[in-house]
């Protein structure tokens, strides 16, 4: 199965559940729960059914295209089930029965690994899933979001599918998978790898990084005084990310490091706590 | 009857299982002697989809009881002619029983009618009923979390449970989910199972391999494991938390025997050991001579079919972390550690405290200050200073948990001495034996690191509070304690001293001999002896003195320990006591207490005889001081108790005469230090009876 063929089995599986089919956010991120339609749609106690693909950027787990199994940008799927099923665990092996993976020939573990994110003011309790020994999937029952603790609980399920693919395709190199029509990943994203890594590693200007930061938060803040939840959002995620540019540059302290995450988050949590109030206004 | 107890739950966390076990276990037994429920036996058992509990033998109902309840006095409820008046007669109808049954008895002096009633008890199914939802929410969580709309908190979702006695369905909720006759067996498996009764749960559980004791799945694991290990000429040696652990995590284990590519073997075995055991949760197999076997054994949870997708998709995850690390490998290796060095600058260690580059230079300052032999200094300074180069490593970067390990490697292969090279590892560790500091060299920079990182950490107010210790400053001290506790070249208050110097030279920074540090060493002192066994009131004494020689503080408070139960013991600190009362009592009243005793000033035969007396044992202690010997030293002591007790019966210390009330006090301070110097404050001693 091709990486393209992976992608809209996945879409017509979770089509199938209930689930919107969205596009990728716009703004580099660092997961796909930093998409609006996870970080808001967690909140409140409206029911809430999307998956998406999203590309996502660490800058710091870049490494020139030279290991097989990591990149600086890469692709989660993601799905969000709100409130979550009783019978979740259920509906997602499926999903990977669907996928061609016959489970009883298989296996496939629950290893516990509770999720933070820091910079969102979010947290989460739940496994990776592991299929025959590979991780394949971030399984998590969210209890916070932007500092608010959540009334009804979604379950996010981060599939891998760069994994997914080397598992079905026996590859030992992400750049080997087959794309689709004969192109492979390393094709398509070879060039672009080892560039961003020079950037990211190398050439990235730290003083204007952090000035551009400064700006950002700044005016984050002066919008979301004026009511604007959603651009502040973006504002918050272009931090985050300079913030992981800066970081992979080897810039930060440890203790710098706490300092612009704090800084971060305080933008997420007001967009959150704005967010819900507007929403409280508009019932 | 039997009663079955089943939670099922997603995936719980292999730590917590135990917990859970336990805590369960103890619960229902209290449930069960409160409510009076007789029973033979409780199991609890756990895997990390289900927690089982098993009650055998129980009884259907409380045992019945005879219940006696009072009523009015005889005379109230009985006329002169022995017939029942209105008060026994209401008692009688409010009791449920006819005033024939109401019986006489005498009770505190009086005599008292009666109603007996019998008890009949209530069943075992309705107290389980009300008692299991709250025996399961008072589990202790380390970590909580809520999945439904119910506000239900456990540490993963709970999503069925079952309970049946003997054959029969006992109702009850836990949160939102009602108690079915229901349970799950393999995840894959479509079709739950109904169990007819408990037995007939059991036997299915069997049946399916699902193995609910978690010590038989301990014994499984480990004798499959064991013979897949011989099967290729090679051994096992998990060690026990590494078993519970894989224990923990399957309910139908099955080993099986894996490959590792043999041109990964060349790397240092601790780093194939951590890809293999600390991330996935695979065994490694030695042979006789202890070299890593291209081979592992792996636990699946689940059946033999399509066993051989789970042994390819394994070796291909391992193959994959160890390509990671061999190349790692082999890219460190083309910079020598000492090429390194000067990476370190670029690595903060605390802001305020610079770069490690800088904690190396301060450690080996303070090496070159300790009067240790030159022969084991040269090669710890050499040590320090290569001692954090392997943080610069890819391979740090890709097994932080062997930053030290790695370094040791590196050294080794790069024709560093084995002393040196072992002192890189150790200088990262916190126990004292083989597997930890070990070494002359390594007990030095393991020193000099710890007590940089805890006096800078308290420089810069960063002090541990509550369970927050982000940089192991109580592990660091511990080390501290530890490795001084045998350390015969210098104490406590020179290290700190060359600290100081090492900081003010390399860095011009003052760093103050706070009380707040002093006080958590001397916490951390006190923790170390009361789990050395001596009692606390022992340790409370000895914390009283100085503890600049964490040495001595030691021998003192072993000495004092064993001879608590001599004869002398007890009047001699009752002795040293009275000299310290009557100092805080002249101090509360604002006196000056200390100075020179002036011989002069001595009137009285008892004063001149303590005094005498004092000033030999003063010299004896400074002889015995050299030789360590507090037993000894006590003895002197002890011999001065009786000039006390006849001082203190004859001299009236707080007199009205200014300059002989001063000189007396001068005296019993001058005693009571003689005490105070070698023991600390003997009054903290409790003294029974």
């Amino acid at each position: 199965m091709d990486f393209q063929t992976l992608l809209h089995k996945l879409d017509e599986f979770w089509t199938k559940q209930g689930c919107l089919i969205l596009q990728p956010y716009d703004v580099e991120v660092g997961a796909g729960t930093m998409h609006p339609a996870t970080f808001f749609g967690a909140l409140g106690d409206n029911p809430w059914r999307v998956a998406y693909v999203q590309p996502s950027r660490r800058p710091q787990d870049g490494r020139y295209a030279e290991n097989p199994n990591r990149l600086q940008r890469y692709y989660q799927y993601q799905v969000i089930v709100k409130p979550a099923p009783p019978d979740i665990q259920k509906i997602y092996l499926a999903s990977l029965e669907f996928l061609g993976i016959p489970l009883k020939e298989h296996e496939v573990r629950f290893i516990e690994d509770d999720w933070e994110s820091p910079t969102l003011g979010a947290s989460g309790v739940g496994w990776e899933v592991w299929l025959d020994g590979l991780e394949i999937t971030q399984f998590t029952y969210f209890q916070q979001m932007g500092g608010i603790e959540l009334t009804t609980i979604s379950v996010e399920l981060t599939y891998g599918p760069e994994r997914l693919a080397m598992y079905l395709q026996k590859k030992d190199s992400i750049l080997d998978i087959e794309w689709g029509n004969g192109m492979t990943y390393g094709d398509l994203h070879k060039a672009m790898e080892v560039e961003h890594c020079k950037f990211n590693f190398e050439l990235a200007d730290i003083s204007s990084l952090l000035s551009l930061f400064n700006a950002f938060e700044r005016e984050a803040h002066s919008l979301l005084d004026r009511g604007l939840v959603f651009p502040s959002y973006d504002l918050a995620l272009k931090c985050s990310h300079i913030f992981n540019i800066l970081d992979a540059r080897g810039a930060l302290s440890v203790v710098e490091r706490a300092g612009f995450i704090d800084r971060v988050r305080e933008i997420a949590n007001r967009c959150a706590e704005l967010y819900l109030q507007q929403e409280a206004i508009a019932r | 009857m039997k009663f079955l107890w089943e939670v099922g739950c997603e995936e719980l966390p292999p730590s917590f299982i135990p917990i859970a076990m336990g805590q369960l276990k103890v619960g229902m037994e209290k449930v069960l002697r409160e409510k009076e429920i007789p029973f033979s036996k409780i199991e609890v058992f756990g895997t990390p989809r289900r927690l089982v509990l098993l009650i055998y033998d129980v009884a259907p109902k409380q045992a019945e009881k005879l219940l006696e309840i009072k009523g009015p006095p005889y005379h109230i409820a009985f006329d002169g002619q022995g017939n029942p008046t209105q008060a026994a007669l209401g008692f009688a109808k409010s009791q449920g029983v006819s005033v024939d049954e109401l019986i006489v008895k005498e009770d505190r002096g009086g005599k008292y009618v009666f109603a007996v009633k019998v008890d009949k008890g209530r069943s075992t199914e309705e107290l389980l009923q009300e008692s299991l939802p709250d025996l399961l929410y008072s589990i202790y969580l380390p970590k909580s979390m809520r999945w439904d709309s119910s506000n239900l908190r456990f540490i993963r979702p709970i999503r069925w449970h079952l309970a049946l006695l003997d054959d029969k369905l006992v109702e009850f909720k836990i949160g939102e989910i009602i108690s079915q006759r229901t349970t799950y067996l393999e995840r894959y498996l479509e079709k739950p199972y109904s169990p007819q009764d408990v037995d007939d749960y059991l036997r299915k559980m069997e049946e399916e391999g699902i193995v609910l004791d978690p010590l038989k799945r301990k014994e499984r694991i480990f004798s499959e494991a064991k013979r897949l290990s011989e099967s290729v000429g090679g051994s096992i040696a998990p060690s026990e938390r590494f078993l519970d652990k894989v224990a923990f995590l399957n309910e139908k284990p099955r080993a099986f025997l894996g490959k590792i590519d043999e041109r990964f073997l060349s790397l240092p075995r601790e780093v194939i050991a951590t890809a293999m055991e600390e991330q996935l949760n695979l065994f490694s197999i030695t042979d006789g001579a202890g070299k890593l076997l291209p081979y592992f054994v792996g636990v699946r949870d689940g059946g033999d079919i399509g066993m051989e997708n789970v042994v390819e998709g394994y070796e291909q995850v391992l193959k994959a972390r160890l390509a990671d690390a061999h190349f790692f490998f082999y890219e460190d290796l083309k910079v020598p550690l000492r090429e390194r060095i000067s990476g370190l600058s670029g690595i903060i260690f605390l802001r305020g405290l610079g770069t490690i580059a800088d904690k190396v230079r301060r450690m080996k300052h303070i090496l070159v200050l300790l009067p240790v032999e030159e022969s084991v200094k040269g090669k710890a300074l050499l040590a320090a200073e290569l001692c954090r180069v392997d943080l610069t490593t890819h391979l740090v970067g890709e097994f932080p948990s062997l930053q030290g390990t790695i370094g040791m490697h590196y050294a080794l292969i790069q024709g560093e001495d084995k002393e040196v090279a072992e002192a890189i590892y150790e200088s990262y560790q916190y126990t004292i034996g083989p597997d930890g500091i070990r070494t002359p060299v390594g007990r030095l920079v393991s020193l000099a690191d710890k007590m940089d990182t805890l006096a800078g950490a308290f420089h810069l107010g960063l002090q541990p509070s509550g369970s927050s210790d982000p940089f192991a400053l109580r592990r660091a001290c511990q080390t501290v304690i530890d490795l001084l506790k045998e350390e015969n070249r210098f104490n406590l208050e020179e290290l700190f001293e060359a600290t100081k110097r090492a900081y003010k030279e390399e860095m011009g920074i003052e760093l103050e001999r706070s009380e707040e540090l002093w006080e958590f060493i001397r916490n951390r002192v006190g923790l170390a002896l009361r789990e050395s066994g001596i009692r606390y009131d022992i340790v409370n004494a000895v914390l009283a003195g100085d503890i600049g020689n964490i040495r001595e503080v030691f021998a003192r408070a072993k000495a004092l320990d064993e001879l608590r139960e001599d004869e002398d013991f007890v009047p001699t600190v009752m002795a040293s006591v009275r000299l310290i009362n009557i100092i805080r009592f002249a101090q509360k009243r604002g006196e000056q207490v200390g100075g020179d005793v002036k011989v002069g000033y001595l009137q009285l035969e008892e004063e001149k005889r303590l005094y005498e007396a004092g000033k030999e044992v003063e010299k004896k202690i400074e002889a015995l001081k050299e030789s360590g010997d507090y037993k000894a030293i006590f003895k002197e002591l002890s011999s001065l108790k009786d000039f006390i007790n006849g001082f203190f019966d004859k001299v009236l210390v707080m007199t009205e005469d200014n300059e002989l009330r001063a000189n007396r006090l001068a005296l019993v301070d001058f005693i009571w230090k003689l005490f105070f110097n070698q023991f600390g404050d003997l009054s903290q001693i409790v003294l029974e009876g």
